[in-house]
């Protein structure tokens, strides 16, 4: 790498640049071929029961609270924090919404209402982390714990049932959300996270903002020395990141009809899992929610094909650990090559 | 820096370990009949039933079973104590030693802490008190009795109920709501050998663990489903893994050709009861601690002896069919 050359310098700088601007397209790719190989393989091993369409639309079903939880995390990731707080805040916004349910509130205000108290956890996971200086593994390690004890205390420790509420229309509409088919037998989850996905792949890869988060995640001090305002980027990147788990949290809770105190607990990690076998890198600056999708999809593809073919639970427990450790160590791998070009 | 996180991890994974160590020992064997058995005439006997703490619907309930029971043998009064919270452990320890001082002829216990109470009761015994603990029990087997469900059976009791709804042949599946804890593994090992034992042909196809997540529970039972196109019935071995395996089936409209047994009571197990997409549930019974702990206390009092420590209080199936009768609404809204 040493070159004594000015000109083989140069040529190693671009060459790169070409690479780093390529290595995130490859992983998707690999990701996605990763992801193509398992369902051949699952359809094959399942005697085709794997590949059935019911199946199928049952795996999207499955993924589709981590796939929306990881889009957040996206954000938060490209700005090179972490969120450990979000599968508590998955709780939080379930419980929240299913309490305003049964207050007497419509479906439509429950449902702002526990999606605005997502968004306010990130508000103080941002303030923490921005304002007191604490790190994000911390500080969010330490809202994990907070935020789930308030879920706790908002269901005085027990699930709030909606499916014992005597208005049955409002259970039926609460259910339709977290389980209903529309065209046919598509999940309306699965259609929510379609557009979620597609707002927020645009807010990333289009808007200004979304520049800002992978600059401030590239190098958050060249990132402020150009004019951006970090505070603002990082709390924002926070808020949507608080907001995205209510709203995965608002899914579960309405396709049981029934909001757990426990609910989400270790989801923060399926949606990280997802965002990295993605692309997404857990030091910043690098990701995308096309990515993260796709990580969901072979989390869920994997999970789903193993209880086909009927493997013992806790083989599977191994084979899903070491697919996330492939998926960080493939990770560190580029970033080496990447630095040492 | 990263010392500090790991040092921190480590921790908090210690703590996690110990709390999952925490959970209640589950009796293991067979219950002993106990007769009821009022005492020498003449003398009232006082008997302290120290719960985690007093104002929760769960230990109401054992307290008014424990005053029916001593109105009933009419020479018995029962004091209900306990500290405001569970975790005040220091609280409830006072509480034992002022009932040794105060000269209790028994005392009924639901240890807040398993290592911390061992002392106060070790004290007690010296004291000649007899000792019944309830519900939680403690690390050593200084106690006279220890009254808690037997999951063993409990399991057991809930794998007949399967076999009767699916006419005693067919394919079950297990969605169990822990791997590795006492209780989860007393209630598999239970359904599973009254099945290998006792109905050839039932064949358990999986089990899969949920974490008490009734979401997880839902899509395991979608793919056990998708797996086994045969499969007759599904037990969820908790609240949750009931709540979570009746929702994919009800998603999946197969109420009428898969049956779903549960474990334990909430509200939303009332309405998979009352939908029917539940079909049958096992009930603990905490009522059974206050009145079974008193009558323990009057046998140690005139000298009987306790074969075995372990009594079981025994669970109520309760189905999608009896669950209207009023004794059977009783148990549930106990």
């Amino acid at each position: 790498m040493a070159g004594n050359l000015d000109a083989s310098k140069a040529i190693e700088a671009r060459k790169a640049k070409q690479s780093a601007n390529l290595t995130e397209t490859v992983q998707k790719f690999m990701a996605f071929g990763v992801l193509i190989l398992l369902i051949i393989l699952f359809g094959a091993l399942s005697g085709g029961k794997f590949i059935a369409v019911n199946n199928l639309l049952t795996v999207v079903l499955q993924i589709t609270p981590y796939a929306i939880l990881g889009f957040g995390l996206t954000f938060v990731l490209i700005t090179g924090g972490t969120d450990l707080s979000a599968g508590s805040v998955v709780g939080f916004g379930g419980i929240i919404c299913a309490k305003c349910i049964t207050q007497g509130y419509g479906l439509f205000i429950s449902i702002v209402v526990g999606i605005a108290a997502g968004a306010l956890t990130g508000v103080i996971n941002g303030l923490v982390i921005t304002k007191m200086n604490v790190t994000p593994f911390i500080a969010t390690l330490g809202t994990q714990f907070a935020f789930r004890g308030l879920t706790q205390l908002v269901g005085a420790g027990k699930p709030v049932s909606i499916q014992s509420l005597e208005n049955k229309e409002i259970v039926s509409q609460f259910k339709f959300i977290g389980g209903g088919t529309v065209f046919g037998k598509i999940p309306f989850p699965a259609i929510i996270m379609l557009v979620l996905a597609i707002i927020m792949g645009i807010v990333l890869a289009k808007t200004g903002f979304g520049r800002r988060l992978y600059a401030v995640g590239s190098n958050e001090e060249a990132a402020r020395l150009s004019g951006i305002n970090v505070f603002k980027t990082k709390l924002l990147a926070y808020v949507l990141c608080g907001a995205t788990s209510a709203m995965a949290g608002i899914l579960l809770a309405a396709r049981l009809a029934s909001a757990q105190s426990n609910a989400g607990t270790g989801y923060e990690l399926e949606g990280i899992a997802a965002a990295v076998i993605g692309g997404t890198s857990v030091m910043g600056g690098e990701g995308g929610i096309l990515g993260t999708i796709i990580g969901a999809a072979v989390m869920g593809v994997l999970r789903n094909g193993l209880n086909l073919v009927k493997v013992d639970a806790f083989v599977q427990m191994v084979i899903i650990g070491a697919i996330i450790i492939i998926g960080v160590w493939y990770d560190t791998l580029r970033r080496k090559k990447q630095n040492s070009l | 820096m990263k010392r500090i996180f790991s040092i921190v991890l480590s921790a908090l994974m210690l703590v996690s370990a110990v709390a999952g160590c925490a959970s209640k020992p589950a009796a293991s064997t067979a219950s002993t009949a106990v007769a009821a058995n009022s005492a020498a005439a003449g003398k009232t006997y006082k008997i302290a039933l120290v719960t985690k703490m007093v104002d929760s619907t769960y230990w109401q309930t054992v307290k008014k079973s424990a005053d029916a029971e001593a109105k009933k043998l009419g020479n018995v009064e029962v004091t209900h104590l306990g500290p405001p919270t569970e975790a005040d452990i220091d609280k409830q320890v006072q509480i034992i030693e002022t009932c040794i001082s105060d000269k209790y002829d028994g005392i009924i216990l639901a240890a807040c802490d398993k290592d911390a109470l061992v002392e106060p009761v070790k004290k007690a015994k010296a004291a000649g008190i007899p000792v019944v603990m309830i519900d939680s029990g403690i690390s050593e087997q200084v106690y006279d009795a220890f009254l808690a469900t037997n999951n063993v059976d409990a399991g057991a009791s809930c794998a007949k109920l399967m076999c009767e709804l699916i006419g005693d042949t067919g394919e079950v599946a297990i969605v169990n709501f822990a791997a590795g804890t006492q209780t989860a593994v007393d209630r598999e090992k239970g359904f599973t050998e009254e099945i290998k034992k006792n109905h050839a042909n039932v064949k358990i196809v999986g089990v899969q663990y949920c974490d008490s997540d009734p979401t997880k529970a839902a899509n395991q039972a979608t793919d056990f489903i998708s797996a086994n196109p045969n499969l007759k019935g599904i037990w969820g071995a908790n609240d949750q893994a009931a709540v979570g395996v009746a929702q994919a089936v009800t998603e999946k409209n197969l109420g009428d050709k898969i049956s779903v047994v549960g474990f334990d009571n909430s509200d939303d197990i009332k309405a998979g009861l009352t939908s029917g997409a539940i079909k049958g549930t096992a009930v603990q019974m905490p009522s059974m601690m206050g009145s079974k702990g008193v009558d323990l206390i009057l046998d140690l009092i005139a000298g009987k002896k306790i074969e075995n420590k372990n009594v079981d209080t025994g669970v109520t199936m309760v189905t999608s069919k009896n669950f209207k009768d009023p004794a059977i609404q009783a148990i549930l809204n106990q």
